[in-house]
């Protein structure tokens, strides 16, 4: 039924004193973090068999961070970027493909990380929203280094589809002056 | 003053009561506080703009400095070229030129959007604290409303606890007490009398003593009375 007020009250909706909050991100939203401004370009989301995961895509001018949240007992934030997988001291494709798994230690940029966990799961882009997706398979392995406070992940999407990115533990605190934005 | 002018006066007074009644300060407030929000998002909507036209011009001016960053090596590789005799000197040099002029037109247009990106990070710096101030101001205008509502419960409770003593008659209370205290007193009166009456002897002989002692003449006169009668002499 046609109601002229819904459109207004949907407008109205957002709180922005309450609302704007770290979990609560949406594609085109803007958040302040180390000394710059970040435009939250894209919401994806994890399922590990019925656990999901929150990824936003953060850019600020040619820099590209993603965010991610997953809520067990507690809520862990954590900021990775991309990097090559042949930036990985280790040879971890031939590794995978011949054991399966990559090395149990793997080095980059001068930090050795160490094999904390292995999940699989599907990946659904905007966080699922087109109807009809089941989402992307993949694999992945968490490393973390000796003072666990930066991360190393790799991920197989495929036979030969490899990627990596190495991250740190964020607080929420870390982030500031969310903005709507035109989407919002 | 007219007649007029003092009706006139009483009928805005009685306006100005009844207008007071339907405002309520709790309603007023969070309709103000609702505005201030709607005036916050816009003011976050127009900074986020602001900030974003700043990411890309941003984006643009590194753009544009890699691209004469790009140029300029590929002038130096043509000259190397050139060097080396895989390519003519002249054709080289054109080529060359060619480059360092797209160098320079990049490096200009990278340094003006760097310098537009550079007011509009100023200008979403200025927008950012005074959205600040407004989400603070409203922050502390929803907690005034906050302790504003407590106090309106309380004062409305204590207004009917107040409202419902004065209605309580207190006079006639303290009649109805005494009416009570006096209807006791007679109970326990009448209760003390019947005690008595049924405390007091009530035979037939203490009745007949009764009747004589009041009909007259001592009980010797009476004896003697009695013995003529009878016949005895003493």
């Amino acid at each position: 039924m046609w109601n002229p007020f819904k459109k207004k009250e949907e407008e109205a909706s957002l709180d922005p004193l309450s609302d704007l909050s770290l979990s609560n991100l949406k594609k085109g939203y803007y958040l302040d973090f180390d000394l710059k401004t970040w435009e939250v370009t894209a919401h994806n989301r994890y399922n590990y068999e019925g656990d999901w995961a929150d990824e936003w895509e953060l850019t600020s001018a040619s820099d590209v961070r993603y965010l991610e949240l997953e809520v067990d007992d507690e809520e862990t934030w954590a900021l990775y970027r991309k990097i090559l997988v042949t930036d990985i001291e280790e040879d971890v494709r031939s590794a995978i493909r011949e054991d399966e798994d990559p090395p149990n230690t793997v080095t980059f940029d001068g930090v050795e990380y160490e094999a904390e966990s292995s999940d699989a799961g599907l990946f659904h882009a905007r966080g699922g929203e087109s109807k009809g997706t089941s989402g992307k398979e993949f694999v992945n392995w968490t490393y973390v280094d000796e003072t666990e406070r930066l991360l190393l992940v790799i991920e197989q999407w495929g036979e030969n589809d490899f990627a990596a990115s190495v991250g740190e533990f964020v607080q929420p605190y870390m982030f500031s002056s969310i903005l709507p934005g035109m989407s919002g | 003053m007219s007649i007029f002018q003092r009706m006139f006066r009483m009928g805005k007074a009685e306006v100005n009561s009844a207008l007071d009644q339907f405002e309520d300060p709790i309603k007023m407030t969070e309709q103000g506080i609702k505005d201030l929000k709607k005036d916050l998002q816009n003011a976050m909507t127009s900074l986020a703009q602001v900030k974003g036209q700043a990411i890309r011009l941003k984006k643009q001016a590194e753009e544009n400095a890699h691209a004469a960053e790009d140029y300029e090596r590929k002038a130096m590789l043509l000259l190397q070229k050139a060097q080396s005799g895989e390519l003519d000197a002249g054709e080289a040099d054109r080529l060359a030129t060619e480059a360092l002029s797209r160098k320079d037109e990049s490096a200009t247009r990278a340094l003006s959007l760097g310098n537009d990106a550079q007011q509009q990070e100023a200008t979403a710096s200025n927008l950012q604290s005074q959205v600040d101030k407004l989400k603070s101001t409203i922050a502390s205008y929803e907690n005034d409303l906050i302790t504003l509502r407590a106090r309106a419960k309380t004062a409305a409770a204590t207004k009917k606890i107040n409202k419902q003593l004065a209605k309580v008659d207190s006079s006639g209370t303290i009649s109805m007490l005494e009416r009570m205290k006096e209807r006791v007193d007679e109970d326990e009166s009448l209760a003390q009398a019947y005690g008595d009456l049924a405390g007091q002897p009530t035979s037939a002989d203490v009745e007949i003593d009764k009747a004589l002692a009041g009909g007259g003449g001592s009980s010797d006169a009476r004896l003697a009375a009695l013995k003529a009668k009878m016949g005895i002499e003493k």
